[in-house]
């Protein structure tokens, strides 16, 4: 049976901090403070996703790494925040489109991972594109771990973004 | 010399006394699906997902974020039905190593709104709005433009009414509202 899962494109972002937040649902302070305080200091959140559990609350954010210092500020200077705040620096996103909503795309795209033993710190997926986190040097292997799992148009290389 | 020109980047800064968008969709009676691997059954997990293709089964929306050390949790939100609750029943028995959670059903509220990949505040605002009206939200998700939000089964309306109530919707989408 011809093989016809493919892809248009891929997108590559910049550098990238990422967050692992985790509260006690018994907290009395949200779980989403750090969000709070990442929009009083006008930063974007380019990932983000969250988790409900019976007894904690786990959470997930990248921020571009030229916000690295700031956010280590605010978060140090925060004690309901600096308990529950994991630092990774230096990872980025790798973004193929269009997922079509489809199991074989998502199945081969794990696989992609898996095989070529690169870390996923997180993932998501929005209207059309499929994203993601690993480490930000080995973004570009990722990128071809996923073309050779996925067809798409030759030579296309992965375009770079600032996100 | 380098121009005065290069490096320079644009800093999107909104001032609106409630964030704009393009209108908000609800689907409702999801499957919420977890499955648990370490990085070494990525691989594996990849494969049996890839199975359900064949199935013509596809998702909704897909997620996945670090769990305790070393294993990472993906989240399927898909389609109910019999043959799916019957697929994925065993592809979790066949990967998990903990006893499989009963699926739950749920309800998805996603947006999203002009220049919303490169503007901040956008999920603060909307969690912000939950917790205002203490509207337990399961989980969210965003890795583009658009903001995806995971309510118990039945909640999804309210959550929506919630957040029409919080940000700015188009006029059309307002008299829509009004009429459903």
């Amino acid at each position: 049976m011809e093989d016809n899962i493919r892809i248009d494109g891929l997108k590559l972002s910049d550098e990238l901090l990422h967050l692992g937040i985790r509260h006690s649902s018994s907290s009395a302070h949200s779980p989403f403070l750090l969000y709070r305080r990442l929009a009083e200091h006008a930063i974007n959140v380019t990932f983000l996703s969250s988790a409900s559990y019976a007894h904690d609350i786990a959470s997930s954010c990248c921020v571009s790494i030229k916000a690295h210092q700031e956010v280590r500020e605010l978060i140090a200077s925060d004690p309901n925040l600096e308990p529950h705040v994991q630092f990774f620096p230096s990872v980025g996103m790798v973004s193929l489109f269009p997922h079509q909503n489809s199991m074989a795309v998502l199945g081969r795209a794990l696989q992609a991972f898996g095989r070529a033993r690169l870390p996923v710190y997180g993932m998501g997926s929005s209207l059309s594109s499929l994203s993601f986190i690993t480490d930000y040097v080995r973004l570009g292997e990722a990128a071809e771990a996923i073309k050779t799992a996925l067809k798409s148009p030759s030579n296309a290389p992965a375009s770079h973004v600032d996100l | 010399m380098k121009k005065a020109t290069e490096n320079m980047q644009t800093v999107a800064v909104y001032s609106e006394p409630r964030i704009k968008t393009y209108g908000f969709h609800l689907v409702t009676d999801l499957f919420f699906i977890e499955l648990l691997c370490s990085p070494e059954s990525l691989n594996a997990l990849g494969q049996r997902i890839e199975a359900l293709g064949d199935w013509d089964m596809g998702f909704h929306l897909v997620f996945g974020q670090i769990a305790e050390e070393y294993a990472f949790s993906l989240f399927i939100l898909t389609q109910s039905s019999d043959r799916m609750e019957d697929q994925i029943g065993r592809l979790i028995n066949g990967l998990s190593d903990r006893p499989s959670d009963p699926m739950s059903v749920v309800d998805v509220v996603f947006f999203q709104g002009p220049h919303f990949g490169d503007r901040y505040g956008i999920a603060h605002a909307a969690f912000q709005a939950m917790e205002a009206r203490s509207l337990p939200l399961l989980a969210s998700v965003c890795s583009g433009a658009c903001l995806y939000l995971v309510f118990s089964r039945g909640k999804g309306a309210e959550a929506e009414g919630v957040l029409r109530s919080a940000f700015e919707v188009p006029q059309k989408n307002k008299a829509r509202g009004a009429e459903e």
